[in-house]
């Protein structure tokens, strides 16, 4: 039987499509949810700012390495284009945490669930981004290890 | 037969011991599943450190008994930096794992507490890391005095 007393969804207070979402998978976040995500908001920007401010140093290391290979030639290109790619991996990682802290301070303030998803996107990015490059480093340590034993067999 | 539902019945968030519904804030579906594809990255990520910390302390444990017997007191110092870095680093692992389990369970109950228990998880690692880095950067100042007063 039909309720005739039910909300319709055009009559649903605003945040209705949340809510029906929320019906979807049945969780919310707590304010003791809400307290711990805020609380982690400050250190994830000390940890950004402190990536930056590595980029930065960074950026002047490539400039060193630009005037090395100026006298040097063929074989710092390698060293560069390293570090190079080094600085852009250092960047993303900086500005994924930098966009993870914003979008908690956006929460904080808003109170939305669309600034909590954008968020909990960032963080995404940020972990996948650290497993990728997690992956790589594995498998170049297995090459360093199998390739030399291969050749010197 | 057909089941009678009971209209009376508390909902959910009630049988859930909920004191304040009104501060609550829906998690939807699309944060939900990039919390998931976090799982496996947040694992694979405090695996991989586990298994670096355990090949790093096994180096230093064959470091170990090559040294000869009557080290100085001063080199024993050596010692206990690397092994306090491999608690923290061991910690922070611990974590990251801990952090893919509860966001495993979330995805399994769908229940607000193993969210909390995420989130919570989540805040400890990010806090600790920062706490770590100060720390180290204290240290860091604090050798250079050192060293220029020494010098």
């Amino acid at each position: 039987m039909e309720n005739p007393y039910q909300t319709t969804e055009s009559q649903a207070p605003s945040g209705g499509v949340f809510q029906q979402q929320q019906g979807a998978n049945g969780i919310s976040a707590t304010s003791i949810a809400q307290s711990h995500l805020y609380s982690s908001k400050g250190w994830v920007r000390f940890i950004s700012v402190l990536m930056f401010i590595y980029f930065a140093f960074m950026i002047l290391g490539l400039f060193g390495m630009f005037a090395l290979v100026s006298q040097v030639g063929g074989v710092a290109i390698l060293g560069v284009l390293l570090m190079l790619v080094m600085t852009v991996v250092l960047f993303m990682l900086a500005n994924s945490l930098s966009k993870y802290s914003t979008a908690i301070g956006r929460t904080e303030i808003s109170r939305n669930p669309g600034d909590l998803e954008t968020a909990i996107m960032h963080q995404m990015k940020f972990w996948k981004l650290c497993g990728i490059l997690t992956l790589i480093a594995l498998v170049m340590a297995l090459l360093s290890m199998f390739v030399p034993a291969l050749a010197f067999r | 037969m057909e089941q009678q539902v009971n209209p009376y019945e508390a909902g959910q968030a009630h049988q859930q011991g909920y004191s304040d519904p009104s501060s609550e804030m829906p998690v939807t579906a699309a944060a939900l599943s990039a919390l998931i594809a976090t799982k496996f990255w947040v694992s694979l990520v405090g695996i991989t450190m586990l298994v670096i910390i355990g090949l790093n302390l096994i180096s230093m444990v064959f470091m170990g008994s090559n040294m000869r017997a009557g080290v100085p007191a001063s080199m024993m110092l050596v010692w206990v930096i690397p092994l306090i870095m491999v608690v923290i680093q061991v910690i922070l692992a611990v974590r990251l794992i801990q952090y893919g389990k509860a966001i495993g369970r979330l995805q399994g109950s769908a229940s607000n507490q193993d969210f909390e228990r995420a989130m919570e998880v989540h805040t400890k690692f990010w806090k600790l890391t920062g706490i770590v880095i100060i720390v180290m950067f204290a240290l860091m100042i604090l050798t250079m005095i050192v060293g220029i007063a020494s010098a």
